[in-house]
């Protein structure tokens, strides 16, 4: 229903001339009185436009609640605390900072003010800040966390003012923004954080309620890592702390915090000074002192010139092992969870992050230098000197620069970022030589590094016989203590109060022994495997000639086999000759491969009672082929006995004794035979077992019988040329540990009737527990 | 006829190398003829050997030891041992190695005795590409003997026949030596007798002694 314009006037001059001033009405009659207006009219805006600008210019509840921390920012706070609560029936977002707040003249004529942002004219804080936002719309943000928004602020000059906001309000079609109500408020209290450990006198404190979507323990983790952002954690600056308080992931209810910068291994920071020197310092784990140095632009980086402007650069360079937490109170899993979140080079403007840049979570940002494609190029690791490169997880870094001194990084109207211009290059160009700093300095340090982590590894051993040991002294004292109180007599001692500290001991010796006991078994298993392993690497190098002779002969003769058949006419019988051949010769690679599997299975490696004779027996049956094919006689003789071991350790020990004595046989023509012998035998008292092995070779030298169980000593010289060596060496050393292990002995003499060498092993018998 | 003979201890490895290269010398038209031989207890063997079977390439197997063919058991020797002891007289005959591992390295020190290392894998591979090398091998051993010899039957034919040059007896030696014949050290028949005759005396005044022994 439309009036004309004189009924308007009428109804206006009623309103006003009644003395109850009805604002609303009179601001509706007034604006429908402007539409009358013959010669000009104005936009006027839809309430709803107010909602689609603050939805569509954030991109999540994270982003709208970061806007209003920047706010705090802006308002020169030192604390603010962020509080989530939406589990348990609760539901609010606490925003309150001890900025200086704002006066009841700013709430109206600023804060309600869409567009508006003293940014703009004052790009300054008063603590010197530059202000973060300039659009002046991070307020209408706020609607994308809840419909309802209480705002409390206290200055000065005016005390405690607020205002309420039904964001719900302005979701309604055809209304004009102007048409729908701001509730002001008066509240007496208001919840501000401390200031210099005072409650503050000033500050503002937003309430957000009825939220429009609830928080995940992600979101929270998130908000918590973009929040550390916004503290500029190169600078070591603590004027700017947030407090992060939820109840949704108790984890990051605490301030917001991130001190990992302490676990870098190179700290370097290099400074343009926006004409042609560029300064750095570099810092490292290893060296005692920083290297300073100021040099030219053009000995930095090959261009003359930058366009960008002074530029500060800091890099920290990160290792993601655990040498990296050695001194630091980090647990490793933290460091690499704070890499995984925040690796990336950031560029700060005025000391606040300018997304997307280094964010490891935008796709468009989070290897903006490409130094991950240069690292896939070229993958060359620290050992390559020259062409290493980092990777871009290792990599958290920093690039300073100012809106007043850059001026050609400027922010992009069509997107988030900045516009990708010559200045925008140059200093891309330029990180990326302060990148290639730290990478020879590294390369150059490598060594070293090295050397400190040959030193470090060897801390957990050392570490852990301290622990021991400490431990170990602590239940000395206790019972010494308890000792004392007994001898001493004293009446009011009930044994019943012994019970606890006595205990406590027993637990604690239980610990510690099962500790070392866990150790050294694991050590022991260990080395039962590596023996195991060397002595059939030994076993192949001097068998090998055998199983790679019959390896040709299977290809030979199958190849001659279809030579002959092709041929005209057909060599039928010869063809049929040769496939007889070929199957002699893949039998004996099968029955080689077979021996070197059953070697180290894992059945072996456990003490139990095993079968003496029959594990010999079966060693020697797997070996005699290769013996045979060179003509030795492999015998065995002797009586079957059990005994509590290792079967793998039998079996090592054999194996390299009747590798020697293959060697030692092959080395005389003639009639060749080595001679396995098992026997009881009891040694001062105490049960055992031997078993011996003898050969037909030429015997020990008696120059070498002193030096044959060194590692590494060998006799296996062929003919003339005695520098020449066949052996490894290694063999009877690995006897004569497994050995020492199982508390027996080794010797070895000339053998009567084979005259060459013969080694006997004596084991103690130890019978199985029933 | 010539033959190449294949020394090895291993008969089933000799045969299967035996039959590639009566296969490859086939396809190249060669008339020789391949034969094969276990290991020798006595080096010294193989110089007979040679002689009375025509053999003009030797290919001998590195690991000779293995392998007992005899009652005595395997040899003592290696072919690389083998190989220095033939070259003291045979400075100049074709002999080649055929082994399973060529990088051997008691082989590979006795390079410069043998025609050439052979791998047995790559010899089974492709024949075709070694057969050639023993033919051409055998080809000119037996060019440079046939020559020589021929002379050196001629030069025998003259000094029998009475002719006591000098000059002829000088080149008789030479040859001697360049055929690796056994050279008598005799200037002529006359000598040869009384030396003969000498050795007879020897022998039985030894037979003698013997039998006075006997008699004892």
């Amino acid at each position: 229903m439309s009036h004309t314009e004189q009924q308007i006037i009428k109804k206006l001059q009623v309103l006003l001339e009644n003395g109850g001033t009805d604002y609303r009405a009179i601001l509706k009659l007034s604006s429908e009185l402007s539409k009358k207006d013959k010669n000009f009219q104005r936009f006027f805006i839809d309430a709803k436009t107010l909602i689609h600008l603050g939805r569509e210019s954030i991109k999540d509840h994270n982003t709208a609640l970061i806007e209003l921390v920047k706010n705090s920012y802006d308002a020169d706070a030192n604390n603010v605390d962020v509080e989530i609560k939406c589990s348990n029936k609760s539901d609010i977002i606490r925003i309150a900072d001890n900025g200086f707040g704002m006066t009841r003249d700013q709430l109206l004529n600023s804060w309600l003010r869409i567009g508006f942002s003293d940014k703009r004219h004052s790009k300054m804080s008063s603590l010197g800040r530059r202000k973060t936002g300039e659009k002046g719309i991070g307020r209408i943000s706020a609607d994308r966390l809840g419909a309802k928004l209480e705002l409390i602020s206290k200055t000065e000059t005016d005390g405690i003012v607020g205002l309420k906001v039904n964001w719900d309000d302005f979701d309604i079609e055809g209304k004009d923004v102007s048409e729908i109500d701001v509730e002001l408020t008066s509240p007496s209290d208001i919840n501000l954080p401390l200031l210099n450990n005072e409650i503050s006198k000033t500050g503002t404190e937003i309430r957000i309620t009825k939220l429009r979507q609830p928080w995940t323990t992600a979101n929270i983790e998130n908000l918590f890592n973009e929040l550390s952002i916004l503290q500029p954690p190169f600078d070591q600056v603590s004027d700017f702390s947030i407090n992060l308080i939820n109840d949704i992931a108790p984890d990051f209810s605490r301030p917001v915090s991130s001190k990992y910068f302490e676990a870098s291994e190179i700290d370097m920071t290099v400074v343009f000074d926006g004409t042609d020197e560029v300064y750095y310092s570099i810092k490292d784990r290893y060296s005692k002192d920083e290297i300073v140095e100021t040099i030219n632009l053009n000995q930095f980086y090959s261009k003359k010139q930058l366009n960008c402007g002074p530029l500060k650069v800091r890099l920290l360079f990160f290792l993601r092992d655990s040498s990296s937490i050695v001194g630091t109170d980090f647990k490793l899993s933290d460091l690499r969870e704070f890499l995984d979140n925040n690796f990336g080079v950031k560029i700060y403007r005025d000391n606040i992050a300018v997304k997307p840049y280094g964010f490891p979570k935008a796709q468009l940002g989070f290897d903006w230098l490409k130094i991950g494609e240069e690292k896939v190029r070229n993958p060359a690791g620290i050992g390559r000197g020259e062409e290493y490169t980092v990777s871009p997880n290792q990599l958290v870094g920093a690039i300073f620069i100012s809106r007043d001194n850059n001026e050609l990084l400027k922010d992009s109207a069509a997107r988030e970022g900045l516009v990708e211009n010559e200045g925008f290059e140059d200093m891309k160009e330029f990180v990326l030589a302060s990148k290639r700093l730290l990478e020879s300095h590294r390369a150059n340090i490598f060594p070293k590094i090295e050397k400190a982590r040959r030193e470090k590894q060897k801390i957990p051993a050392h570490r852990e016989a301290e622990m021991i040991k400490e431990q170990l002294g602590s239940v000395k004292d206790e019972l010494i203590s308890i000792k004392t109180e007994i001898e001493t007599g004293n009446q009011n001692v009930k044994p019943v109060s012994f019970l606890k500290p006595i205990s406590r001991s027993i637990g604690q010796v239980e610990s510690i022994s099962d500790n070392v006991e866990t150790t050294i078994t694991e050590l022991l298993k260990w080395q039962r495997v590596l023996n195991g392993l060397g002595t059939i690497g030994i076993a192949s190098a001097v068998f090998g000639h055998e199983t790679e002779g019959a390896i040709t002969q299977f290809q030979g003769s199958t190849s001659t086999a279809i030579k002959l058949i092709k041929v005209s006419p057909p060599k039928t019988d010869k063809a049929i000759e040769e496939l007889n051949k070929a199957l002699k010769s893949s039998r004996k690679v099968a029955a080689w491969g077979a021996y070197a599997l059953t070697r180290i299975q894992k059945e072996k490696r456990r003490a139990k009672n095993v079968q003496i004779f029959k594990t010999i027996e079966a060693v020697i049956k797997e070996l005699k082929p290769a013996f045979e094919a060179s003509s030795i006689n492999l015998s065995l003789k002797g009586e079957n006995l059990y005994s509590k071991t290792f079967q793998m350790d039998i079996e090592t020990i054999l194996v390299n004794l009747l590798t020697n004595a293959y060697t030692a046989a092959l080395l005389k023509g003639g009639e060749r035979k080595v001679a396995v012998k098992v026997e009881r035998e009891d040694k001062n008292g105490t049960s055992g077992y031997s078993f011996s092995v003898a050969d037909t070779g030429p015997g020990i030298a008696k120059e070498f019988e002193q030096r044959i169980f060194d590692p590494l000593f060998s006799t296996k010289k062929v003919g003339s040329n005695e520098s020449k060596s066949v052996g490894t060496g290694l063999g009877l050393t690995i006897v004569n540990s497994i050995v020492g292990e199982l508390e027996g002995n080794i010797s070895f003499s000339k053998d009567a009737e084979l005259k060459g060498a013969n080694f006997k092993i004596w084991l103690p018998k130890i019978s199985e527990k029933k | 006829m010539s033959r190449i003979a294949i020394i090895d201890d291993n008969t089933d490895q000799s045969s299967t190398v035996q039959n590639n290269i009566e296969i490859a010398l086939a396809e190249i038209g060669s008339d020789l003829e391949v034969i094969t031989s276990i290991p020798f207890d006595d080096p010294n063997e193989y110089f007979s050997f040679i002689e009375r079977n025509e053999i003009c390439v030797l290919i001998l197997d590195e690991m000779l030891n293995d392998q007992s063919n005899s009652a005595k058991g395997p040899v003592d020797y290696k072919g690389s041992d083998l190989v220095t002891a033939l070259r003291t007289k045979l400075p100049d005959f074709p002999i080649f190695a055929l082994t399973v591992i060529p990088t051997d390295s008691d082989l590979k020190e006795k390079y410069s005795q043998y025609e050439d290392i052979i791998s047995r894998k790559e010899f089974y591979d492709d024949a075709n590409k070694f057969v050639p090398k023993f033919w051409r091998a055998a080809k000119n051993y037996l060019k440079e003997n046939v020559d020589n010899f021929s002379e050196f039957n001629d030069l025998t034919k003259e000094i029998s026949g009475g002719n006591k040059d000098p000059e002829l007896l000088r080149k008789l030696q030479a040859l001697q030596i360049k055929l690796e014949l056994p050279y008598s050290g005799f200037e002529d028949r006359n000598t040869w007798l009384n030396e003969y005759e000498k050795q007879i005396s020897l022998l039985e005044e030894l037979n003698s002694i013997i039998k006075a022994k006997q008699k004892e």
